[in-house]
């Protein structure tokens, strides 16, 4: 019986993630609410699983594939960040000095 | 239990919330970090101790290390949330909905591939189902997802990030002997990790994670032996997928198809690409932590 917390709560994690996909003010709490719904996907697949006893592993395995797809995609996306950064303050730099020579 | 089981949803529901919600990026990346210890708690409620494991490892602890180094390196600035039009909460509610309607209509249709996986379990090689399903049922998908990670760290070098050895944040007396002396112990529970993977929780996965931890701590403790430029280093990032994709060659030229095992043969292949995996996993997950440290780049710059 306990799944069914976990499948609704599974639903809220989701559409708490997709909220935060499209509010977020910055890059990185995109990146973070992309993460958020990616673990409520991951309850959802977990909770059918325990519709089984044992536990059904064919989710369990996807599931453990998907966390380092998802740390990938994390790791990924903070290092495009990081090179957005880096591009930023350069930018910054050069139009800072013409107008030094203005 | 069921209380236990609704605390830890409404803690989980909680912090969701608060990530998505906090004004300050750091609140955000700390909350973040937290949500993911409570998930690995939900996936050890929900019998899924393999999953919780991996979670705990990487979801929590590695993914917080790369938030943290990031977040050093942005420009402090305040987050302003974008306002939301009430088109978008339309289509929010609407994706709700369905979301609503997907869950209720499994519900009431129970499918499990179990019983497959318990039929054709002993000739898999393994005995515990979730490492049968990893590297024997689905191996494709499993050689798949560590080709998605090499491509994730190549995509990062590409960036012009790399592990560089000539800068190190962390050193002194203290954590270098301490590395030496925890150097040893972490070997020996990765090795164990492993093993046990193919009757117990546990796997490459895993182990691939313990790895990482005992390699980036050899790194921070400016030990020598493992320098990123070193073909062997670079080896290790490739061997993982190439060692995969080989034995899945073996199988198409025995004939069963690409990606198959002879029962008799399959405990030794599993374990072989395992190996591989766990040490290709761990260098791959070390170098993109490594490599998102502050200071590393502006040294070379």
């Amino acid at each position: 019986m306990n799944e069914v917390v976990y499948l609704y709560g599974a639903l809220g994690v989701v559409l708490i993630g997709f909220y935060g996909l499209a509010r977020a003010g910055h890059v990185l709490q995109q990146l973070l609410a992309v993460n958020v719904m990616g673990a409520g996907v991951f309850m959802l697949l977990l909770a059918l699983a325990t519709r089984h006893t044992p536990a059904d592993a064919v989710p369990q395995a996807l599931v453990l594939t998907g966390i380092v797809v998802a740390i990938s995609t994390l790791a990924l996306g903070l290092a495009l960040i990081r090179r957005l950064a880096v591009e930023a303050r350069q930018a910054e730099k050069r139009s800072d000095q013409e107008a030094l020579h203005d | 239990m069921i209380w236990l089981d609704l605390m830890l949803v409404g803690l989980i529901l909680g912090l969701a919330w608060r990530c998505v919600h906090a004004i300050e990026l750091m609140e955000a990346v700390v909350v973040f970090v937290a949500l993911g210890m409570l998930v690995a708690l939900a996936w050890a409620r929900l019998q899924a101790p393999d999953a919780a494991l991996a979670e705990a490892a990487i979801g929590a602890g590695l993914a917080g290390a790369l938030l943290l180094a990031t977040l050093r390196q942005l420009p402090a600035q305040a987050v302003r949330p974008q306002p939301l039009h009430w088109l978008w909460w339309g289509l929010w509610g609407l994706f709700g909905v369905t979301l609503l309607w997907a869950i209720g209509s499994i519900l009431s249709t129970p499918v499990s591939l179990m019983p497959w996986v318990n039929t054709h379990l002993p000739e898999a090689g393994v005995s515990h189902p979730v490492t049968a399903v990893l590297l024997n049922f689905r191996a494709l998908d499993t050689a798949l997802e560590l080709a998605v990670l090499l491509w994730a760290w190549m995509a990062q070098r590409a960036l012009g990030e790399s592990p560089d050895t000539s800068f190190h944040p962390v050193q002194g007396r203290v954590l270098a002997t301490a590395v030496k002396a925890l150097l040893p112990l972490m070997g020996l529970v990765a090795v164990y990790v492993l093993w046990r993977g193919s009757s117990a929780p546990g796997g490459a996965f895993q182990s691939g994670a313990v790895l990482a931890a005992a390699w980036l701590m050899l790194w921070l403790a400016d030990l020598p032996g493992l320098d990123p430029r070193r073909w062997s280093v670079r080896l290790g990032w490739l061997g993982g997928v190439m060692v995969f994709f080989l034995v899945g060659l073996l199988g198409l030229v025995q004939g069963i198809g690409f990606m198959g095992y002879r029962p008799d043969q399959a405990t030794g292949l599993i374990l072989l690409i395992e190996s591989a995996a766990a040490l290709s996993i761990g260098l791959l997950l070390a170098s993109m932590v490594l490599a998102s440290l502050p200071g590393i780049k502006g040294r070379r710059a």
